[in-house]
């Protein structure tokens, strides 16, 4: 790392101060914005001619495209976060008009906390099978700051009874057909707090 | 070289001799490596998601005959509005929940799901397919080499 | 002077597998995401990967120190080595943007540095291994 780095600032016009960028999103972030700055370090203009970030959900913002020598720039990445949850990697490919590194490349880690986590999301039941309950675990990663309230199941076909398991931040979803007879969807909904904003969070069910 | 020594309970210190030798303690390397690896394995498991597998195209054709492969459209949802597989559900990390209704309507139980994304560079197809085991459980679950571009591309 | 030479690339090198073995060891999954990120392996072959190549790397690494294992530890240090190196290069070839998944998770992208890096302890651990079958040739024969 600490090779590619120090080769690459030799011979590269473009001197940035970080390529490498990790950041952890706070709970209900949207999207991620950082800022990664440069000067151009030759004694030449360098124009940047395309940006690639690989994906709709990241964008690439540049004042300008082209730096005269000893001029400063920054790149701003902003990326819309989604659904995701973990660790997600975006790499950013930068074209230059300069020979000598005609390529550049930043990377973004950003580190998206997953607030509760529901196994599995789908419970199902095969037509025909027995009236029997299954069940989906709920873990509040952070239940200092979490709270899971009564679910509703969107199908009658369907019972939902939630219980609190045995450490803080740990709850049982068991859920019951009425009937296996046959085909039918459901989703139940467990409405939940994080942070004091509200977010439902779902099970689906179905007898397939 | 090295005059082989005739003594046959002697070590063998010929080059070739020499080479041998390496082999054989390198293969005993690997076997302690082996060893060592199913151990770990064994006290912290892979996550489920870990068997999500590449798949071709021609794969599809030749592993899944008579069976009706679920394909799972993970590109951005403009281009599944604008053109997908025929039959496919879209389910993209950007709006997950609203993607993932539709998928478990359309899945059955030991239905083959093939998820793709735009190209070989994309990497979405094998994130849905590593959160779908992950977190339904389901099993099965395959990303297409190539994406949509390889099924554009494939004479037909 | 050939002596020392030996004596230093054999720690440098078991210094590194040490280093990049223990990395990987402390998350095989995600080493085995790094090894599909390269499009060659995938499911459980990759998972499989994810497990082994740690404890091949440490092992040879210690090979690399032991006296009586010096031969093991130098021509799995080749294999590895030439392993990495051709993962690299195709990565690199073929344009793939991922990380290099070396040293664990998060460190520097496939490229001229890493295919380099690869192909550098190739190249030491091939000289390395025809070194001590030279020496311990030579050995027998005084």
């Amino acid at each position: 790392m600490a090779l590619s780095a120090s080769s690459a600032a030799a011979a590269a016009p473009l001197v940035w101060e970080q390529t490498d960028r990790s950041v952890v999103a706070t709970p209900g972030q949207e999207t991620a914005t950082v800022v990664y700055a440069f000067h151009n370090a030759s004694d030449h203009p360098v124009q940047i001619t395309s940006i690639n970030t690989g994906c709709v959900c990241t964008s690439a913002e540049l004042a300008k495209d082209s730096y005269a020598p000893g001029e400063k720039g920054e790149l701003k990445i902003q990326f819309t976060l989604g659904d995701r949850v973990g660790r997600q990697e975006r790499l950013i490919h930068l074209a230059t008009n300069d020979p000598a590194s005609p390529t550049v490349m930043v990377r973004l880690v950003v580190d998206i906390p997953e607030l509760a986590v529901v196994r599995p999301r789908l419970l199902f039941w095969k037509v025909g099978d027995a009236l029997e309950s299954k069940t989906a675990e709920i873990v509040l990663t952070q239940p200092e700051h979490s709270e899971v309230l009564e679910p509703k199941s969107t199908s009658a076909a369907f019972t939902a009874k939630l219980t609190a398991g045995a450490r803080p931040g740990l709850y049982r979803l068991e859920i019951t057909p009425t009937s296996t007879a046959e085909t039918v969807h459901g989703v139940v909904h467990l409405p939940a707090v994080f942070h004091g904003k509200s977010r439902t969070l779902s099970v689906f069910v179905a007898v397939k | 070289m090295a005059p082989a020594s005739r003594d046959p309970t002697a070590v063998d210190r010929s080059g070739p001799g020499l080479f041998r030798r390496a082999i054989a303690q390198a293969g005993l390397l690997l076997l302690a490596a082996v060893v060592a690896a199913v151990v770990t394995a064994w006290f912290h498991p892979p996550p489920p998601e870990a068997n999500a597998r590449e798949i071709t195209l021609a794969q599809t054709r030749t592993d899944f005959v008579g069976e009706k492969i679920l394909w799972v459209d993970a590109r951005p949802s403009a281009a599944f509005s604008q053109e997908h597989i025929p039959g496919a559900v879209w389910l993209s990390e950007e709006a997950w929940d609203t993607g993932l209704a539709g998928f478990v309507e359309a899945w059955t139980p030991g239905r083959p799901v093939i998820v793709y994304c735009g190209s070989t560079s994309c990497g979405a197809s094998r994130s849905v397919a590593r959160r779908l085991m992950r977190e339904l459980s389901v099993t099965g679950v395959f990303y297409l080499h190539g994406g949509w571009q390889s099924w554009k591309e494939e004479p037909r | 002077m050939i002596r020392l030479l030996d004596l230093l690339a054999r720690v440098i090198l078991a210094a590194l597998f040490l280093y990049a073995g223990i990395m990987k060891l402390r998350d095989p999954a995600g080493f085995a995401e790094e090894l599909e990120n390269y499009r060659l392996i995938s499911g459980r072959v990759a998972t499989s990967a994810g497990y082994l190549v740690p404890w091949l790397e440490i092992l040879a690494a210690a090979a690399l120190l032991t006296k009586p294992l010096r031969l093991g530890g130098w021509l799995a240090s080749v294999a590895l080595s030439a392993g990495f190196t051709a993962f690299v290069v195709s990565a690199w070839m073929r344009g793939l943007d991922i990380s290099c998944g070396c040293f664990g998770s998060s460190d520097s992208t496939v490229g001229l540095t890493a295919a380099a890096r690869a192909a550098g302890i190739f190249i030491v651990a091939a000289a390395g291994l025809r070194g001590e079958i030279g020496r311990q040739a030579n050995r027998s024969q005084s």
